[in-house]
């Protein structure tokens, strides 16, 4: 092998090469702030403007170099290209450090961006599946309450009427009202008959009301929904520092109930225990098949309930020093006695609290009002 | 806190009046060093071209035609900088005395083995270069042009 090839094509590929170089990095430059421009908070946006602006310095410095490097030869002075090629490559290597650095940063700040935006996701998603049960649980007790008060009221009317029916009966019995005056046994009549019609009306009332105060059943899982519980409540567990753990029964736990009647109770009940918990306490949420039924224990380590609040604890709005117990608990008490089940709270001051609840899973009767309402 | 300050001062002054020695606190940068940090800059160019290329073919969001150009851009960027890599090394290699740019003859190179023919190929590396700032324009071109809010 011994032949000459002329340098001309070398020096051509080169020179224009450069001369492109300088003009494309440019344009890269110009539309990659554009795009920047778009969204300036835009990590990738942000990061394209950099890696644009490295290149075309790295063009710049390398373009420029080799472009004064011909016209120095072709000028023959090469010694002033001597001095200057140091600082040229130097400033060269520095862009690859430059262009380096940036997308390692860029790598970095994606995931964290990432993983931020998963999180933002998965916050908006349980904030949102919060407010809804707060919606659901405002929601039921509202309603109860109305329907308790109409009840109420509905028996207070019905005991007088049927009172005032019977003494007015009794006086058409006695015979001087006959005699005494022309129509007033008629007239007396006619006011027995409207009190038998309100009578029948508050009967019905009532009738309607008992009918709003039914649940419907519906067969369940409960493994299932303690989970979707702790999926809710989990990134604020995370947030306060609380470990929570989750002991479920490993055979399915299938009953009749209403499910997110369920789900809003359980739920109540792990987070009353996440607003009382300190950081660093641990929440045991256990299921698990016992004789009686079903068991849910919410276990917490936390500061505990004073025994005599923990005495008047599931009666509404019951005085005690740090304020009134509210209607919450009462609510879930009613609501697990709806579903003919048991709930108990055990507690110690300073050592935690465990709430339990049992749930049957053998219930006709429960089994029938799902069946009705499927029918329907 | 003042007998710590005391303690430091002893200990600096033990160390460097007690043990008195050659003085090596500014290390001299020869001529060699510029060859070495300028090939290991090439080579963390590289890694960053082809972590980006990685990037974009793993993330979802990187998909249409537009990251498709932009990774052959850096597709393009990162085989140069293998190619200059082996270019600076091979420049390394070849004689002063294979260049003929002097006399009236068209200034040339004396192709005498294979590393003077692969000098002369890798002299032209704008034939890489320049096609993958092009694709870095029409990557940039198509995502300029979306018009979805980001």
């Amino acid at each position: 092998m011994n032949f000459l090839l002329p340098l001309y094509p070398i020096w051509a590929v080169d020179f224009f090469g450069s001369l492109s170089m300088i003009v494309l990095g440019t344009i890269c430059l110009v539309f990659s702030v554009k795009i920047y421009k778009k969204n300036r908070n835009n990590v990738l946006f942000s990061y394209l403007v950099l890696f644009f602006a490295a290149i075309l310095l790295f063009c710049w410095s390398r373009s420029f170099g080799h472009i004064l490097q011909h016209i120095f030869h072709f000028l023959d002075h090469k010694t002033i290209w001597k001095q200057i090629e140091p600082f040229s490559g130097s400033f060269n290597s520095m862009t690859f450090f430059i262009i380096f650095s940036i997308t390692l940063f860029f790598y970095k700040m994606k995931k964290i961006t990432d993983k931020m935006t998963h999180d933002r996701e998965k916050i908006i998603k349980t904030s949102q599946e919060v407010l809804r049960l707060n919606a659901a649980i405002e929601e039921i007790i509202t309603e109860r309450t109305k329907t308790e008060l109409a009840l109420r009221v509905a028996h207070e009317i019905r005991n007088p009427i049927t009172i005032i029916g019977g003494l007015i009966r009794r006086l058409i019995k006695e015979s001087f009202i006959e005699n005494s005056l022309n129509g007033a046994r008629e007239k007396l009549e006619k006011v027995i008959e409207k009190v038998a019609l309100l009578e029948k009306l508050v009967i019905k009332f009532e009738g309607i009301r008992e009918k709003d105060k039914a649940i419907y059943f519906a067969p369940c899982e409960m493994n299932q929904i303690v989970e979707d519980i702790v999926d809710v409540v989990r990134l604020e567990a995370s947030e306060k520092g609380i470990l929570l753990y989750l002991d479920i029964a490993p055979s399915s736990l299938d009953f009749y109930c209403n499910k997110h009647l369920i789900k809003v109770i359980i739920l109540h009940v792990v987070r009353n225990a996440l607003d009382f918990c300190p950081r660093g306490s641990i929440i045991e949420i256990e299921t698990k098949k016992i004789a009686k039924g079903i068991l849910v224990r919410i276990t917490d380590n936390g500061p505990g309930i004073p025994e005599h609040i923990l005495a008047h604890i599931f009666e509404p709005f019951a005085m005690t020093e740090f304020g009134e117990t509210g209607l919450e608990l009462p609510y879930i008490k009613q609501i697990v006695e709806e579903h003919r089940g048991e709930i108990s709270i055990k507690s110690e001051v300073g050592k935690g609290a465990s709430v339990e609840m049992i749930f049957p899973t053998h219930l006709d009767e429960l089994k029938n009002i799902a069946g009705n309402r499927n029918n329907k | 806190m003042k007998e710590i300050i005391m303690f430091y001062i002893v200990l600096f002054v033990i160390f460097f009046y007690g043990f008195p020695d050659d003085l090596w606190a500014l290390q001299s940068h020869g001529g060699g060093e510029g060859f070495i940090i300028h090939q290991l800059a090439h080579v963390l160019f590289a890694v960053a071209m082809i972590g980006v290329v990685i990037i974009i073919k793993k993330i979802k969001e990187f998909k249409g035609r537009e990251w498709y150009y932009f990774s052959l851009g850096a597709f393009f960027l990162a085989f140069w900088n293998i190619w200059a890599f082996i270019g600076h090394h091979l420049e390394r290699n070849v004689l002063a005395s294979s260049f003929i740019t002097s006399g009236d003859g068209i200034p040339s190179i004396t192709i005498d083995n294979i590393v003077t023919l692969m000098y002369y190929i890798y002299k032209m590396d704008h034939i890489i270069l320049v096609p993958s700032m092009i694709f870095f324009l029409i990557g940039l071109k198509k995502i300029s042009s979306d018009k979805t809010p980001k």
